[in-house]
């Protein structure tokens, strides 16, 4: 069986509310340590990953480890019911049929309510992700990160990023116009989630879809901070820690560089 | 009318697009359920950036390509080592490599075993099989046994989990890792428990790399002073 109980329904909330437009049914590995996620989108563009450790639950009980399907729609829906100060407990019994229970309290007017979510049956394709010596690691307000990407998706459907020790460049080049966001290292506040820390072994220069950037950046409710992970050919992965006890990982394919496209 | 007139080019691109790559059509959809929320958005604007997700996916690496699917041949380190273990499980409780042992005879040494096949460092070789006992059992049997001549020593000693157990092996059986002989010189197993199940087993694992027709040994590890008396090959073989 499997039972884990969170403080806050409203942590669950902001997860799935920051993925189920970007996936649509997703996988959850259960196992004694964690609670874990991986999916791409409908397109095989992006990836997600999610892991959720023994640490951000109030109590965790995985006896073996089980793959709970489920549709984010689905749990979005049952989670709607939830208050975010409510307790969340997520039940799932093997002899119980292919439901799983999402049990939310309200400590201060003893009610329970419980939502029960019909699972689904997934073939999943588990993507092996390679470690990877990323040559630009710069974290920044999650805010910031969104800001900067919402202003460029105005003037562009591509993000160009470039970081060199000197600083970082967001770059959005459109018909219209352009707009171009620089971030030197030397212009770290004083206040430590203000900051903006870049550590560069070698230069980048990398285009991605701005319209997936801007989806990854709804999970900026869920951390202060975001960090960026860029290597030149690979995927960049957009990461939200979760409360120093698991995070919520976005990985993005490059786009093809090719200009003739844009009629 | 002039909505109207955008959607319908967005609509020719996306044909276009589709035939160019199949799996555009799923951004859109996103990106219409996107439309459906009341939101910010212009049906202007709406158009617009529903053109560029076309042009988008066409126009992106898969991510596929630069992380591989896991499939049934490309397992986790987790899968991997949960198949070592029951397949372990399996050789020990069916006996599976019996067979891949062979029962010789020495001038010297009486029976001994070899090994019909090549067994790389680290494999299970064979069990010891016999009786499971407790120490304190096993220690009256012991003494009931040295008092018959006729009885070899077949009682493997050893600890698992702070507690001291004994396979015995006395009684004749077709297991051949009773009949394994003892070298501390040059050993080329080793002793190692295992749990299956709820149960422990002791096994022999190759100590190096085993070449078949080899004599399988291992190290008894019986160092008390009576018992070397009696049998001086326990430190000279």
């Amino acid at each position: 069986m499997f039972e884990a109980k969170l403080a806050n329904a409203g942590l669950l909330k902001k997860i799935v509310e920051s993925i189920k437009d970007l996936v649509t049914d997703a996988p959850f590995d259960c196992s004694e340590t964690a609670m874990s996620l991986q999916a791409m989108d409908s397109s095989h563009v992006a990836l997600v990953s999610l892991k959720m450790e023994v640490g951000l639950f109030d109590t965790y009980r995985c006896d073996r480890t089980i793959n709970l399907g489920l549709s984010l729609a689905n749990m979005s829906k049952a989670l709607k019911c939830a208050n975010n100060d409510d307790t969340c407990m997520l039940k799932y019994e093997e002899n119980e049929g292919d439901s799983i229970i999402f049990t939310f309290a309200d400590p201060k007017r003893d009610k329970t309510q419980d939502v029960t979510v019909k699972m689904m049956d997934i073939d999943s394709e588990h993507l092996g992700i390679p470690d990877q010596d990323y040559a630009v690691v710069c974290e920044m307000p999650a805010g910031e990160f969104q800001k900067t990407c919402r202003d460029l998706s105005t003037f562009s459907d591509s993000l160009n990023i470039t970081a060199t020790k000197a600083g970082i460049v967001f770059t959005g080049k459109g018909d219209i116009g352009s707009s171009v966001v620089t971030y030197s290292p030397s212009s770290n506040t004083d206040d430590e989630n203000e900051s903006v820390s870049l550590e560069v072994k070698e230069p980048v220069n990398v285009n991605f879809s701005i319209k997936y950037m801007n989806q990854f950046t709804k999970a900026t409710a869920l951390s202060d901070r975001v960090r960026l992970s860029l290597c030149n050919d690979v995927p960049v992965v957009v990461e939200y820690p979760i409360e120093e006890n698991g995070y919520l990982r976005f990985y993005l394919a490059p786009k093809i560089d090719d200009e003739e496209n844009m009629e | 009318m002039k909505v109207a007139a955008k959607r319908l080019s967005a609509g020719r691109l996306r044909k276009e697009r589709a035939s160019a790559s199949s799996p555009s059509s799923d951004v859109e959809n996103s990106d219409q359920s996107g439309a459906s929320r009341p939101k910010r958005m212009s049906p202007a604007k709406n158009t617009r950036s529903r053109r560029a997700a076309v042009r988008d996916v066409s126009n992106n690496h898969k991510i596929t390509e630069f992380f591989n699917v896991r499939r049934s041949n490309r397992k986790t380190s987790k899968q991997l080592q949960e198949e070592l273990k029951h397949d372990l499980r399996d050789k020990v409780l069916k006996g599976t490599n019996e067979r891949l042992l062979e029962v010789y005879k020495d001038a010297i040494k009486g029976r001994g075993i070899r090994a019909k096949c090549d067994f790389i460092k680290g494999e299970f070789v064979v069990e010891y099989r016999g009786v499971m006992m407790e120490y304190s059992a096993a220690k009256v049997l012991e003494e009931e046994y040295s008092t018959d001549e006729d009885i070899g020593s077949y009682m493997y000693f050893f600890e698992h989990k702070n507690k001291k157990w004994c396979v015995d092996a006395t009684k004749e059986s077709p297991w051949k890792g009773r009949l394994i002989n003892h070298s501390v010189l040059r050993p080329n197993l080793k002793t190692k428990v295992v749990v299956i199940g709820k149960t422990h087993h002791l096994i022999l694992i190759a100590k190096r790399d085993i070449t078949e027709g080899e004599e399988l040994l291992y190290d008894y590890g019986d160092r008390t002073a009576a018992t070397i008396a009696r049998n001086p090959w326990l430190v000279n073989t």
